[in-house]
């Protein structure tokens, strides 16, 4: 029996992505029916209750989120998917928008519902061209049984959905540089305060969450907050999209309930990844993207729950779990994710588009016997701190951390070569 | 642009490494701090132009913990505890500069920003005394000069104040920020050259830049080899407004060099003749007043639009093309010292005619029309540079009288009151614009200044515009509806002529410069004072027009 559990996911592979009348035999749109007939502070004590965590990275409390933007009076109010999924190791988004579309115009329907919002926009990855026609015919099966359009179910409230397209640039997927983007604009993030609830798209109070967060809406107002909350963690309810890939042998989406796994059986236990292919073993692993932290076999007995691994040091993110076996240098992994940065970042603040320049030389100078030495190596970890700590969006702010936490987990990978440690002659060219 | 008006009615109380502070709502850490005597370093952030937070060098620690903060774009909360100077935020300040400096050129004393770059004394202030070695291996873009701004890229750190102040400040667009990461890039879009784009040569974009990656063009270089020259007549004429600039650089108390030491400096330094531009300011008015005379008698083409200079035509081009039927001559005295002195005095053919003078504009005129009138327009860069390279102390010289401009046919032409009217009326507005912006007595400024004048017993009503910002901000309230003025003076920069792109960078926006606080509220119905040195301005353009004379920029 696996232990997976199929909250999101149900009716995967059986429904019919944009029939709304099989979405409807799933128990679909009740959620909807809800939020036009109750008040929106009843709703939102659900989500709160239920603690769902944002699923797009930062773990914010959707709940609280809902709940400042219902308090603004300013109108009219956006609601916004992030459906941009620019994390490399993650495809969970994809896999809802492309086979369980309909559940996520719900939750954004319910949104749209609670803050009598004057429209919806969902920003999809632009690689997902494809899918977003396919979601495009989702869309329409859903306003043609009113559940998007005008007058929704005779409840008087007007609502529908538009799709935007990506170009390919990871920041979009930070919220105020994808409003940004929405608009028109150049994709780059924006000063905060003001908040985006305040201050969002069209300078209009807005609402942004990720997909997953969306989709789970539904959920929770279906089996109430409390249910849903006891389902997973006591500080995070209900389940979550994990992402395994790399050097597994059943690379996948896995739905799981939170808190109710270690890492190790994740990525081990024949129903999850199975184990490393080809007989090799395990070096590291790397969670929530290229931004989340770099762990080695040390923390594989950590539980898999924002809270638990905060405590290890380590975070959930996006929920991608990458697995990476002996045959992979530590060195080279790292090259690979700081390159993406150097790719990625907008370039306006300092630490972020200098600062991974000088991440991404050093890795390469670090593979050289003898080319820099110890306070070269300060430098570097002061390059890194000054990165997480001062630049100006969450790009900058989380591109060091695969290097400090692979520092932590593999020190000796990053002194090997130091002027100090080299043999002598060993760097003799 | 920063709201000047925080709200006021809230206090919001602080403390800033341990000193307490009060202040306003809606003020920055930034600014708290300074108000208390603590100065955070920054780059990026600039009082006069909207916030970008991108440099990060400013960041502050706020109640022990969490997030650091950028202290010039978060504003402060009632209680908060900011740490400014913690060891983390002093190596993060360290690393930052340090990043900046790693691709730095190291031509510091080449760098026409030497001694006074922002980035040169943020090194020395944050302890930098080494350039790290992980610098990029990019090929440094090409240095590039258009017109009279000189751009060399390789040394832009970024900071996009060029770009805020060339779009939101001017309102002009031709500036913007371009691709990402290690390429991010300022400057014209999609490539172009400067003069290709939506660029009027105002030079704010050098005046607000930190470091020397756009500076005016430098010809101190061909100016004194044209002081060289023994078979020509060096003649110059100099805005009062270039003063301040030089008393800056050379640690002069302010208002100690007087126009007429300047000028003994010049002779010194190998002019021949130097004359009072305000006799050629009165001059160009009158042939100014030519043109709003006629318009006002033929009821059409009104407003009369002038700019400080041609340049600034293009602004209308690119943004209010309907508008461009109404635009008339500039009036730049410097131009018209050049065109007298070679038509009307004796060894006319033999005068190298140089104006100075803070703004950019101009000299971009000058350029513009090759062979044109005027040989060398020049800003307070190549004056302070001709002192410096003199090492005269200017504190110690003597004042000499200025020449009197000789002109060989006075006319007994009768005056024309009515001309002069107008001509007193527009030189009055004009030297407003040169001279900067009008505070009111409670300080507060003004970006549009009436004046009402009686033009031949006609009420005339005249507006200056300070900054083309301001003026976008006029003509797009305006659109579809007539302009209810007769003279509309704009000068280009919000700070007046004296704030102009040729006035040194550094004191820019500090208030400093001459001519800023002088002038009191302009009363609109105030009593126009006569125009100055009427009598010989008139003479010069009668004379001037007799000779066949033609002076319509
Ligand atoms: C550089 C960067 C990239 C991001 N990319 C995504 C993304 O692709 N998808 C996403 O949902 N959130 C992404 N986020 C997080 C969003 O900024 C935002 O926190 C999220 O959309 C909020 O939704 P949630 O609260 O439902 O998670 C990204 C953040 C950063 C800083
Ligand atoms: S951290 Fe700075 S450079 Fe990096 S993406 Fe964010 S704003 Fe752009
Ligand atoms: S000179 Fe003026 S218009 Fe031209 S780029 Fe600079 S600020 Fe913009
Ligand atoms: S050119 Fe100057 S003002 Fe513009 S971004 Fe570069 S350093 Fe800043
Ligand atoms: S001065 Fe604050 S970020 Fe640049």
């Amino acid at each position: 029996m696996s232990r997976e559990k199929r909250l999101i996911t149900r009716g995967l592979g059986e429904a019919r992505p944009e029939s709304v009348s099989d979405y409807e035999k799933l128990g679909g749109f009740a959620a909807l029916k809800k939020a036009l007939e109750l008040p929106p502070e009843e709703i939102i004590a659900e989500i709160k209750k239920a603690k769902l965590l944002g699923r797009g990275g930062a773990a914010y409390p959707a709940g609280n989120k809902w709940e400042h933007l219902l308090r603004i009076p300013e109108r009219p109010k956006y609601v916004v998917c992030n459906a941009d999924e620019g994390e490399p190791g993650t495809f969970k988004d994809k896999l809802i928008l492309d086979k369980l579309p309909l559940r996520l115009v719900e939750g954004m329907a319910v949104a749209g519902a609670v803050f009598r919002a004057a429209g919806g926009y969902i920003y999809v990855r632009g690689e997902y061209r494809a899918i977003q026609k396919r979601f495009q015919k989702a869309l329409g099966s859903a306003r043609e049984a009113n559940y998007l359009g005008r007058n929704i179910l005779g409840s008087g409230f007007d609502f529908d959905i538009e799709i935007v397209s990506g170009a390919g640039a990871y920041v979009c997927g930070e919220n105020s540089a994808l409003l940004n983007s929405t608009e028109g604009r150049v994709g780059r993030p924006r000063i905060k305060p003001p908040h985006l609830a305040e201050v969002g798209l069209f300078q209009k109070p807005t609402l942004v969450n990720n997909v997953e967060t969306f989709a789970s809406v539904p959920l929770v107002l279906e089996m109430g907050g409390r249910a849903y909350l006891e389902l997973g963690h006591p500080e995070s309810g209900g389940t979550k999209l994990v992402c395994l890939s790399g050097h597994v042998k059943r690379p996948g989406v896995y739905e799981i309930p939170l808190g109710s796994l270690t890492l190790r059986e994740l990525i081990f236990d024949s129903d999850f990844g199975d184990g490393v292919p080809g007989g090799g073993a395990f070096k590291f692993g790397h969670l929530g993207g290229q931004s989340g932290p770099i762990f080695s076999q040390e923390k594989l007995d950590a539980v898999y729950s924002y809270a638990d691994l905060r405590k290890a040091g380590l975070s959930v993110g996006s929920g991608a779990v990458v697995v990476m076996d002996s045959s992979v240098s530590v060195l080279a992994y790292l090259k690979k994710v700081a390159a993406f940065f150097v790719h990625e970042s907008c370039g306006k603040c300092v630490p972020c588009r200098e600062g991974n320049r000088a991440v991404l030389k050093r890795l390469s100078d670090l593979e050289i016997p003898s080319a820099l030495s110890r306070s070269d190596l300060e430098d570097l970890a002061n390059i890194a701190a000054a990165m997480s700590r001062a630049s100006f969006c969450g790009l900058g702010q989380s591109a060091a951390t695969h290097l400090k936490t692979a520092w932590k987990a593999f020190p000796a990978e990053f002194e090997r070569n130091l002027r100090e440690n080299a043999a002598f002659g060993a760097g003799a060219r | 642009m920063r709201e000047a008006t925080p709200n006021t009615e809230k206090t919001v109380n602080l403390t800033i490494d341990g000193i307490p502070a009060s202040v306003p709502a809606g003020t920055s850490i930034l600014e708290a701090a300074r108000g208390v005597g603590v100065v955070i370093p920054t780059l990026c952030d600039r009082e006069d132009l909207p916030k970008r937070a991108v440099c990060r060098l400013c960041v502050v620690e706020c109640d022990g913990g969490g997030r650091l903060k950028a202290a010039c774009a978060t504003e402060v909360w009632e209680g908060v505890a900011v740490a400014t100077a913690t060891p983390e935020l002093r190596r993060v300040r360290k690393s930052i500069v340090e990043m900046l400096l790693a691709d730095h050129p190291r031509d510091c004393f080449v760098c026409p920003r030497n001694l006074n770059c922002e980035l040169q004394r943020l090194a020395f202030e944050l302890g930098a005394r080494e350039f790290p070695s992980y610098g990029k291996e990019l090929p440094p873009a090409p240095a590039v000069e258009a017109g009279t701004i000189a751009r060399d890229p390789a040394k832009c750190v970024k900071c996009a104040r060029c770009v805020a102040v060339c779009r939101e400040g001017q309102k002009t667009g031709a500036l913007s920020a371009s691709f990402r990461s290690a390429s991010f890039q300022v400057g014209p879009p999609y490539g172009d050259a400067l003069q290709d784009g939506a660029c009027v040569f105002c030079g704010r974009c050098a005046s607000v830049c930190p470091v020397g990656a756009i500076t005016a063009s430098d010809r101190t270089d061909a100016l004194e080899a044209a002081l060289d020259r023994t078979d020509a007549v060096p003649s110059a004429v100099f805005a009062d407004e270039v003063l301040s600039g030089v008393e800056a650089s050379r640690a002069l108390p302010p208002g100690s060099l007087t126009p007429l030491k300047l000028s003994t400096f010049l002779k010194l330094r190998g002019f021949r003749k130097v004359y009072p531009r305000a006799l050629f300011s009165a001059a160009a008015a009158i042939f100014k007043a030519e043109t709003l005379v006629k318009r006002l008698k033929d009821g059409s083409a009104l407003p009369f639009i002038s700019f400080c200079s041609e340049s600034s035509r293009r602004f209308l081009e690119i943004h209010f093309p309907d508008l461009l039927f109404l635009v008339g001559p500039s009036g730049d005295p410097g131009r018209l010292f050049s065109l007298s002195a070679k038509k009307l005095l004796p060894d006319g053919e033999k005068i190298l005619a140089a104006s100075f003078s803070p703004s950019l504009s101009k000299k971009r005129d000058a350029l513009k029309d090759e062979g044109g009138p005027l040989d060398f327009a020049l800003s307070v860069g190549e004056l302070t540079n001709l002192v410096a390279r003199s090492g005269a102390d200017l504190g110690k010289l003597a004042e000499s009288p200025y020449d009197p401009f000789p002109l060989s046919a006075p006319s007994g032409a009768e005056k024309d009151p009515i001309l002069l009217e107008a001509a007193g009326a527009i030189r009055l507005l004009d030297a407003r614009g040169e001279s900067g912006r009008i505070l009111e007595e409670g300080g507060k400024l003004g970006e549009r200044v009436p004046l009402e004048a009686a033009i031949g017993g006609r009420k005339t009503n005249m507006l200056l515009v300070f900054g083309l910002g301001a003026a976008h901000d006029l003509f797009t309230e305006f659109r579809g509806k007539p302009l209810p003025w007769s003279y509309l003076r704009v000068v280009n920069c919000p700070g007046g002529c004296v704030e102009g792109g040729g006035q040194d960078p550094t004191l820019v926006g500090k208030r400093l410069a001459r001519g800023r606080n002088v002038l009191k509220t302009p009363d609109p119905r105030l009593a126009i004072p006569p125009l100055p040195h009427e009598a010989a301005a008139w003479d010069l353009f009668r004379a001037f027009k007799e000779r066949g004379g033609v002076f319509s920029s």
